[in-house]
């Protein structure tokens, strides 16, 4: 029993380590934000405010359509979360449970294209989509995110995918199942982590994407988020507390989510249940 | 076929949802010609000002609409390309000068020079920041709004040391530094803001530097000229006797928080600084402390231009006279904005503010940055040596011969 | 045999179909097309504003490319920190993933901690690390480390190269750590626990189970990481920008922010396409490479 708790309190000594050093920033961060309109990043550092004072919170919300943008994050990036996941499901079941010819090849030209820098390609995707009639859309912008990100999410996904042996499916056809029912009521349920963790970084990518959403976006009113803060912004003077406060405020729906799908990341059990002796 | 036909279903379910929010309303052909227009103008004061011109302007001209949106000034520049070249530009807008060389010579602006009633303009317009819009021969913009920065005394701090009277040539300043900064205490009379041509070009050209001759054409002769090295080496003296603050090679405190916190007697900086202060002292504002080459400071601000490519040119050209006219001049002034036009300066009332009078004494002695169409290039070339001097990697007379050289190639 | 393997083909083709087709397309429009369109600009003069290529240049751009000291800088510095981050994110990642997975309580509450330097805006934390580092006894860490005896005398972190590039890996390392974290998190949740339980019965220390069980196990997990930290790695260039702003004196400059300064400063996009190419075929030998290796250790 000693030895447990040694051991344990060795475990939580370690996580605080991380966690401190992961937080000091924040700090920094946070406590800057409680200043009354700073417009220099206090030096020497601040890490604890030495008043608490919400006001640039509230200034913040209530200042370049902020609250306005957010709802809109909210919808963009909460449906093209979902579009994303799910094509990128399908996309990472048939490169990796089903065998075609060229499938290797074609995998690979997916990787390789996820090498190459894609600064430059800004001109050849605004043609595309100004040639579809995709401009000032959330339509479009949600497919350009899929496109972008699609060749990452499959090489993601498949490795868990793969993961299953062959049995899982022969199991099922016995059964009477096809391999949509195979896909959606066997290997979705039991690869919970690995989606709802890809689920998580998808919607913190498109929460933050800003330079697609700047060029794309062109109605004001429809901005997005990651827009607005870069609004608080000005041409020589930066207003640091109102920044950090606002950047802060936008970190709060992607923690939540975070939180909020806690439990799925964690599997109960294991896999060997599954299978039939 | 069951199971493409049930993805099919949801997908387009999901999809329609999403779409139904970002449709492009197709309208019947409306009357007004509407022309967009990309600003930078910052909530409050500055936004209000100018949501009242433009609704002035709709009421003169009711065939006209002005779309106004406003940018992101971080990326600006790249957002304007990538509107260009993708044929969804701005009809008008405000552009920093530093841009127009190299956009004219891409062929993104168009020779407003052209425009019917032009010359007018032109001889209104107040001549350093002219010079900006100017590339080859023709004008690609003309200035709407300009600044220059001067130079801003902390006087509690100076009447502290025993300093009554503000130094107003370089040397009695360097005198006074001499006896005040104090590297180990991180004391510090005053400081340069970076090694970035902003911060370093109104010392460099007090002192007597030179970067070209006047048309713009030649570096050599100019910048590596004895008057030019001199300048540089001194300033380079300054960093390594402690009379300056390291802010210049980018450690903190910069130059900007030492001074709104009351530390640093002495700043060269615009007039956004007086909105942004956070500790109250007394402030005098001079022109730069002068040196062989005078008092000299560098011209700031913003250029109006119009983008080729643009459907509606001469509804563009009568926003851009509206915008340049006395009244409307005057009314950006009171958010800030000093005019560029002679008219309006003239009947601008600087006794509003206790420092818009030394601004626009200085506007009289500023030089602009070199219009080029390699500006940029010029521009951290030139920030690369002045980093290098100050940092005593190399001395003034080696980088400037060789800088010369450099930038008489990209001035081609 | 001929026609039936055909057949054969065709039929496993219109199986998968319906799963990849909306990935292909979607993959063809918005990344096949515009590398491909990349591939061809470097090849010519090209006029960005008119979206059109003018005259042929050949190998010019790569010639140019290969000869010039910046780029072998930049690459350099890319190498260093790509290293050190992919390195420093892997080890602290499997650890932080193995220390939450291991207690009961509080997991959740550390995984959001070490999470929030990822979802944070690079720009804003660059900065704030740029303060951090600062030179003199008001520096964070100088204070820290002077105050607990470390160092005798405040280091100026940002104006020496090595010391520089060396904060850059370390803000590497810390942004990326809670990503890796979750995913390898995931991945130790396919483990199931019989087989350490299995393996305490028998004996094996804590750090026998975590070398002989987990590491074999996530395996993949690792090879998938390790492609994609390396892109990630070869495509940071915010941190430069705020942190030394390619100081001092240019020198800590990497080959992403190359690219960008080349696409939007000089807005020579011929060049930069060329620049980027490279870049990706360098990221690619390296993947190859890291696959072959880690296939050879599986042996």
């Amino acid at each position: 029993m000693r030895q447990k708790s040694i051991n344990n309190s060795f475990l939580y000594f370690g996580l605080v380590l991380f966690a401190i050093v992961a937080i000091i920033p924040f700090l920094y961060m946070f406590s800057t934000s409680m200043l009354e309109s700073s417009y220099s990043i206090p030096f020497p550092p601040k890490l604890f405010p030495s008043r608490i004072n919400f006001s640039n919170y509230f200034t913040a919300w209530k200042s370049n359509n902020f609250g306005q943008y957010f709802a809109n994050s909210l919808l963009v990036a909460t449906s093209s979360t979902l579009i994303i996941m799910f094509v990128s499901c399908l996309s990472a079941f048939g490169f990796s449970r089903i065998k075609f010819p060229g499938r290797e090849f074609l995998f690979s030209i997916f990787l390789f294209s996820m090498m190459v820098p894609s600064i430059t390609n800004i001109t050849p995707i605004f043609t595309i989509m100004k040639s579809l009639d995709l401009i000032d859309s959330y339509f479009g912008l949600t497919l350009l995110y899929s496109g972008i990100s699609i060749a990452s999410n499959t090489y993601f996904l498949r490795n868990f995918f793969l993961i299953f042996p062959h049995e899982l499916e022969e199991a099922m056809t016995i059964d009477g199942g096809t391999r949509w029912t195979c896909f959606l009521h066997l290997l979705l349920p039991l690869s919970k982590p690995a989606i709802a963790t890809f689920g998580i970084l998808t919607f913190a990518g498109n929460w933050d994407e800003f330079l697609y959403a700047l060029i794309f976006i062109k109605t004001e009113s429809k901005r997005t988020l990651p827009i607005a803060i870069k609004l608080f912004e000005g041409q020589h003077l930066n207003n640091w507390s109102l920044i950090f406060a606002a950047s802060l405020i936008a970190i709060v729906p992607i923690l939540i989510i975070y939180i909020l799908f806690q439990k799925y990341l964690i599997k109960g059990g294991s896999l060997d249940g599954t299978l039939k002796e | 076929m069951k199971k493409l036909f049930v993805m099919l279903i949801v997908v387009l379910l999901v999809v329609s949802t999403v779409y139904s929010n970002g449709v492009e309303e197709k309208t019947a052909e409306n009357k007004p010609v509407e022309i967009l227009f990309w600003h930078t103008f910052s909530e409050g004061k500055e936004i209000e000002t100018f949501t009242q011109i433009k609704k002035d302007f709709e009421k003169e001209n009711p065939e006209i609409k002005v779309n106004s949106v406003r940018m992101p000034f971080d990326g600006l520049q790249q957002q304007v390309i990538t509107a260009v070249a993708g044929d969804a530009a701005p009809d008008v807008m405000r552009m920093d000068p530093t841009w127009i060389g190299k956009m004219a010579s891409m062929g993104a602006l168009v020779e407003l020079d052209r425009m019917e009633g032009f010359d007018d303009y032109k001889k209104n317009a107040v001549p350093g920041p002219l010079s900006s819009a100017s590339l080859e021969g023709h004008y690609y913009g003309l200035p709407l709004g300009t600044n220059t920065t001067v130079a801003i005394w902390n006087m509690d701090l100076l009447k502290a040391a025993g300093i009554t009277e503000v130094p107003s040539t370089i040397d009695k300043l360097e005198e006074m530094a001499k006896k005040y900064s104090n590297p180990a205490e991180e004391k510090y009379f005053f400081t340069i803001a970076g090694t970035y041509t902003w911060a370093m070009l109104p010392w460099f050209w007090s002192l007597g530097g030179n970067l070209t001759n006047p048309e713009f054409t030649q570096a050599t002769g100019y910048l590596d000229s004895p008057e030019s090295i001199k300048a540089l080496s001194r300033i380079a003296s300054w960093y390594k006797e402690g009379l300056i603050s390291p802010a210049i090679i980018g450690e903190q405190p910069d130059a900007w928080s030492a001074s709104t916190g009351g530390k640093l007697p002495l700043i060269v900086d615009g007039p956004w600084f007086f909105s942004s202060v956070t500790t109250d002292f007394e402030k005098k504002v001079t022109m730069i402390p002068s040196g062989d080459g005078g008092s000299v400071s560098i011209v700031g601000g913003e250029d109006v231009v119009m983008l080729e490519g643009s459907k509606h040119p001469e509804e563009s050209w009568k926003f851009i006279q509206y915008l340049l006219s006395d009244n409307v001049q005057l009314k950006m002034a009171n958010a800030g904005f000093i005019p560029t036009t002679e008219t309006a300066l003239s009947k601008l009332d600087t006794s509003s503010s206790p420092f818009l009078g030394a601004f626009v004494k200085q506007l009289g002695s500023t030089k602009v940055r070199i219009p080029s169409k390699n500006y940029t290039e010029i521009d951290n070339l030139l920030a690369m040596i002045f980093e290098k001097v100050i940092r005593g990697k190399t001395t003034a007379d080696v980088a400037l011969k060789d800088a010369a050289a450099q930038v008489d190639a990209l001035l081609k | 045999m001929q026609k039936e393997k055909i057949s054969r083909g065709l039929n496993q083709w219109l199986e998968v179909l319906p799963y990849i087709l909306p990935s292909l397309i979607l993959v063809t429009l918005f990344v096949i097309y515009p590398l491909i369109r990349n591939i061809q600009i470097s090849f010519f003069d090209y006029n960005i504003l008119k979206n059109k290529t003018l005259d042929f240049i050949e190998f010019k751009n790569y010639k140019k490319l290969f000869t010039s000291k910046e780029f072998y800088l930049a690459l350099r510095n890319t190498i260093i920190y790509t290293t050190a981050t992919v390195a420093g994110q892997l080890f602290f990642g499997l650890i932080l993933a193995n220390l939450i997975n291991c207690i009961k309580k509080g997991q959740t509450f550390f995984k959001v901690i070490t999470y929030l330097p990822v979802v944070t805006s690079w720009v804003v934390v660059s900065l704030l690390f740029k303060y951090i580092f600062a030179a003199g006894k008001s520096g964070l860490v100088n204070y820290f480390l002077v105050s607990l005896n470390l160092i005798s005398t405040s280091i100026a972190w940002l104006q020496n190269v090595e010391s520089a590039n060396f904060v850059l890996c370390v803000f590497g390392i810390w942004k990326g750590v809670g990503w890796t974290m979750l995913i390898y998190f995931a991945s130790l949740q396919g483990i199931s626990k019989t087989m350490y339980e299995a393996a305490v019965i028998d004996g094996a220390s804590a750090l026998q189970r975590f070398y002989k069980i987990t590491l074999p196990l996530v395996k993949n997990t690792t090879l998938y990481l390790l492609t994609v930290l390396t892109i990630g790695g070869f495509g940071a260039y915010i941190h430069v920008m705020m942190i030394t702003n390619g100081g001092p004196m240019g020198q800590t400059r990497e080959l992403m922010n190359l690219v960008y300064d080349t696409a939007f400063i000089s807005w020579n996009f011929s060049y930069a396409s060329a620049q980027a190419v490279i870049m990706g075929l360098i990221i690619f030998l390296l993947s190859f490479v890291q696959r072959k290796i880690t296939k050879e250790m599986e042996n």
